[in-house]
Parts: C-alpha cells; structure tokens; sequence
C-alpha cells in the first residue's frame, strides 16, 4: 500500500505482548509510515528498539489502564490527545489456574475494565479503533469448521467472555460516536517473540523440551492431553501483522475471523519439531475427553484486506525454533 | 434454613420479595446502602455494602452460611457515553455480583440475576427468545448481557446453578411515581385528562410486582441454570394503556396526544419478548392481567 500517513497518532496498548511487539516494530518501520507519532502503552516501557527508520515518532507510555486513577492521570497529562486510531491489543490472558469464578474476576478486570477505562478517555473525534478478541467467544465444543453467519457465539471460558464483553462496549461506543471499528477474533498465534513466562502454549513447550533434550543430551517427555489428534488453526505471527496493518489502511470494520485457514494437530507439530531438532523426544498423553477440530474460514477476511497468510507451518515453526533456541544461548 | 444474600433489597421490587422470602421460610442477609433503615429480625440481616465499590471483600468477610444469591442491585445507566462513572456501574451491574459469588463459591447452590427486556436491541418485529450473545444499545443492556456471559462460564464450568431473570416492565404499588402507569392515574383522578407525549403506537411490555416475585421464587426453588424472560404475553401501546386507565377510572377523562417531542424515547420502546420457555421450565405464568393489576394499584394493595 502506498498511502502515507493516514493517521496523525496511533495509539497501541499491549504494546509490550507477543502481537504487540511485532505490530508496532513493523508500524515503526513501514516504508510509507501509517502515521506520524505511535504511542506504546503497556504496564512497562517497550524492551525493543523504538527508533523508528522512517521517522515515525515514537512515545512510550507507562501505565495500568486498571489502576482506579489511570483515567485521571491520563487526562491530566493529556497523554491521549490528538489520537485518531487505536490498536487494542491490552488484555489478560493467563488466569487463575484452577478457580473458574476467580478466573471471570481476572478476565472482568483485565479485559473488560481495562477497555472501559481506555473508552472513557479516548478522543471522541477518533477515526478507527481495532480490537483484538479471540476465537474463544466462540463456543468450540459445539462446532467444527467456523464459518461466518452460522457461528453460536458462547463463551466457556472466563477469557472468552471478558473479551466478548469488550466488543459489546465497543458496539455502543462506536454508534455513538460514529467511530470505525474493526474486531478480529484471532486463533492462537505463533512464531519468535518473547512470550510470558505464564504461557503453558504447546509449541514453545514442545520447543523449550526439545531444547533441553539437545542441552542435557537426554530424551525427554512431553505430555498433551488426548489423543493429539484435533486439528487446531494457529496464525503466524507476521501473517496476524500483515492483516492488522491492511485493517488500519483499510479501517476494516465489523467482526472478521483471523486465522490461517488451515489446521494442525499437536501430534504433526511434535513431528515437526522433533524433525527441526533432531532431539530425543517422546508423547505422552494424559487422559482427555477429545475435542473438535476448530480451523476458522478466513474468505472473509482474505476479501476485506486483501490478505492471505503467506507462513507454510514448517517455516513458521522453524522460525521460532531458531528464536527460542538463541534466546537460550 | 437456608440462607439467601439479596443486593438491592430495599428497591421497589426487593422489599416485597424479601417480605415473600422470609414468609417462605428463608433466612435473608441483606446488602444495602443503608442497613440503618431496614428492621432486623432473625431472619432478617442487614449489612452496610457500597456495591459500585472496588473492593467489598471486608464486609462480605462478616457473613457466613450463603446458599442462594438474589442479585437485583442494578445501575440504570441509559447512557451510551463512556466516562468514570462507567467504571462504577460495571462494579455494581457485573463485578460485584461475580465476587460475591467468589466469596460464597464453596457453599453456594444457586444464584439469581436480575437482569432486563433492555437487553434486547430495538426491533418491533422479532419475537425475543433467550439468545445470549445479544447486540444491547445502550450501556444498562451491555452491562446486563456482559454479567449473563460470565454467568454462562459459571453454568458451564463449576457446580454453582445459575439463572438469568430477563424481566419486561414492573408495575405495581411502591413504584416510581414518575413513571407513565402511576402519572397517568394521577393526571386522570385529578385533572380527567391524560397526557400522551409521542408515538402513542409505542410498545410496552408491563408485569405486575407480585407476578415478578413469583417468578423469582420459583427460579429459586425450582429452576435449572440459565436464562429466562419474565414478562406479561402481551405488549400495549401507549394508547392502549391510556385508555384502560381512561375506563378503570371511569367518568370522562380526556386523552390528549402531545407530539412536540417526536419520535419516542427508545428507552420505553419495547420488543415482543417469549415467555415459552419460563412457563415450561419454572412453571411461571403471568396471573395478574394489565386491568387487574392497575385497579389494585388504584386501591392500594
């Protein structure tokens, strides 16, 4: 795309995640710059360069949208002024471990409030707001293929329904204030990056035992539960990038599924990872009721934004084997 | 006896079905602004709690031995615009409610929400059933649809039963006396005349109190985990209701149409809400008809 500055300020929360990161090194670095300023909100300032090679001027900013004075701070320094598209990707993923009620708790207050909160100060003359949701809204036990229009949408996870709280807020904010905006229910999404230590995801788990099998020259177990067998779709995480930039240039609106389209059971991505190392690694399956397979169809979505996934799962996967296995070093 | 938590006792709604309650043989623990005001018994407790607070941890510390929960404290927030006030209408309408259940988690059987017709967006030609992912149009259906979300995780993950009570209008006596029901009894007892301001083909969907608190007591006592609209089988336009009251009153009191405001206020505006599925499953039937219920609102009772 060759339009240049199609915002005056973008801000982005999460800045600091796995999506975050990569979205906002490669706004910062787009040969024709989306806008003139990015803020970076999160809870710390960015770990990565922020210089930008195409002078796009970038703002760190530290702050917890769920600290009950972060709206007036905000106010009070202005801090948001003059935003005319946000990227909204702040949200709480890893939850209490077992306690499900305490789990609705974390994910009101990590999801929900927090969106709140971001809508109560934003500018009301801004252009385009892109929320990232997630395929949880779905309900996945009760369906197979995703297709759009005949989808239940029902959450059974804590995590799913705070962030389906958040396009319910979103719906409102936006017809009232003729705002654009774009949600993406997003699959797992993968690829190098720093991840959090909480993350219990089976491909940088598969990776670090794999790792660990070639340090201590030893065999190692890795355990999945089920049969291994169900067919999961997970993005790349510089396809997810690609399709998140189209949809600021495009100022996609409505609710899009974003996947790849294909999908991958744990038991091909063991191979896979097994092959990439060479290390001694075996399965082990713990007792689980199997689930269905969950691939998303992304013709919609390859239709707005005139995108597609360009990551083959091999490559994706390689990539972040390397990733992971420098970060060791 | 079992023990049941009610926010929003001491509204129109709560102090009459904490009355049925304690009849029923309930032990009732009470979460109120002001504790002061209600008269304590030993079936009756009273506990000072701001729900639109962050943390109300301390004082749900205090009480022991929960069974049921009856959520009925609500922010009527009509608005559609974000500020700081959202942030305490979400704490009274959704958090406050999922901590409670937090603190209680281990003995608690049931839980009620009262949630509401609002959660229905505008649209006089659908027929609502109980759908849970819903498009609300403003802040108080949002709210009241994002509680019954996490209250669909807790029905599908844990033990706890929880219901979702969707219910249409209520009338009854101890109501708002700004409100059209009881104003237009007003208008016509003493200046024979009833003012109509808007579309007199606007819908409402009205329920008698006693009716409402039936039904959460059968929710209570014998209904299974998920959602329910509690509402009459039939709507009335605005000049229908006029001119029953018109006739329930008698003599001749005038209807006079007053349409310098426009289109109607969409918060009274109203959709056909289905019932099917709460007559069949908690045995609720709507007894007191429009008629009826607006001559025992006349006489008082």
């Amino acid at each position: 795309m060759g339009s240049r500055f199609l915002y005056e300020r973008i801000l982005c929360t999460g800045a600091n995640g796995f999506l975050g990161t990569a979205l906002c090194k490669r706004i910062l670095n787009m040969e024709n710059p989306l806008c003139h300023e990015l803020i970076l909100l999160d809870l710390s300032a960015p770990d990565y360069p922020t210089s930008s090679s195409s002078g796009v001027k970038a703002i760190p900013l530290v702050c917890d949208l769920n600290e009950p004075n972060a709206i007036d701070l905000l106010k009070k320094n202005n801090a948001l002024a003059g935003v005319d598209g946000v990227i909204h990707l702040a949200g709480s993923v890893h939850l209490h471990p077992t306690s499900v009620i305490s789990q609705c708790l974390e994910s009101f207050d990590g999801n929900t409030k927090i969106a709140a909160s971001l809508l109560a100060i934003l500018p009301k003359d801004l252009e385009y707001f892109l929320y990232s949701s997630t395929m949880s809204v779905y309900d996945v036990s009760e369906c197979s293929h995703i297709e759009a229009g005949n989808i239940p949408v029902s959450p059974t996870s804590a995590y799913g329904a705070g962030k389906l709280a958040v396009e319910k807020l979103l719906n409102i904010f936006g017809e009232n204030n003729k705002i654009s905006i774009g949600i993406f229910r997003m699959v797992s999404l993968y690829g190098p990056g720093k991840r959090s230590p909480y993350d219990t995801r089976s491909i940088p788990r598969f990776i670090s035992a794999a790792l660990k099998a070639k340090r201590l020259d030893q065999s190692e177990k890795v355990s999945i539960k089920g049969d291994g067998k169900v067919k999961t779709d997970y993005l790349y995480i510089e396809d997810a990038v690609d399709a998140l930039i189209a949809a600021l240039e495009r100022r996609a609106t409505g609710i899009i599924n974003l996947g790849s389209g294909r999908g991958i059971s744990l038991r091909d991505t063991f191979e896979i990872i097994k092959n990439i190392s060479g290390a001694k690694l075996t399965l082990e399956h713990q007792k689980h009721q199997g689930g269905k397979d969950f691939i998303f169809d992304i013709r919609p979505a390859q239709e707005t934004l005139n995108w597609k996934p360009k990551t083959s799962f091999e490559v994706g996967i390689a990539n972040e084997f390397r990733y992971l296995s420098e970060e060791e070093q | 006896m079992k023990r049941v938590l009610v926010t929003g006792g001491t509204g129109f709604i709560g102090t009459k079905l904490i009355e049925v309650l304690i009849r029923n043989g309930f032990g009732v623990v009470l979460l109120t602004r002001s504790p002061e005001k209600v008269k304590q018994t030993g079936r009756l407790r009273a506990y000072h709690c701001d729900l639109t607070d962050n943390d109300i941890k301390g004082v749900l510390s205090q009480i022991k031995n929960i069974n049921y929960v009856i959520y009925m404290a609500s922010d009527i927030d009509w608005n559609k615009s974000f500020d700081k006030n959202t942030l305490l209408s979400l704490n009274l309408n959704i958090r406050n409610f999922l901590e409670i259940i937090r603190n209680f988690e281990e003995q608690l059987e049931k839980v009620i929400y009262i949630s509401s017709y609002i959660v229905y967006p505008l649209s006089s030609k659908q027929v609502w059933k109980e759908i849970l992912d819903l498009n609300s149009i403003n802040l108080y259906g949002a709210q009241k649809n994002i509680a019954e979300l996490f209250l669909n995780v807790i029905n599908h993950r844990t033990t706890i039963k929880g219901i979702s009570l969707r219910i249409s209008s209520v009338y009854g006596p101890g109501m708002n006396n700004s409100l059209t029901i009881p104003r237009w009894i007003d208008q016509a007892k003493s200046g024979r005349s009833i003012t109509i301001t808007g579309d007199i083909s606007k819908e409402i969907n009205y329920i008698y109190l006693d009716d409402v608190v039936d039904a959460i007591l059968a929710a209570l006592e014998r209904g299974e985990s998920g959602i329910y609209n509690i509402a009459s089988e039939n709507n009335v336009t605005l000049l229908q209701l006029s001119e029953l009251i018109k006739d329930i009153i008698g003599g001749d009191v005038s209807i006079v149409l007053n349409n310098q405001f426009g289109s109607s206020s969409e918060s009274h505006r109203q959709c056909k809400i289905d019932i099917t599925k709460s007559i069949e499953k908690i045995g609720f039937k709507p007894k007191i008809s429009l008629r009826d219920g607006i001559s025992k609102l006349l006489k008082g009772d």
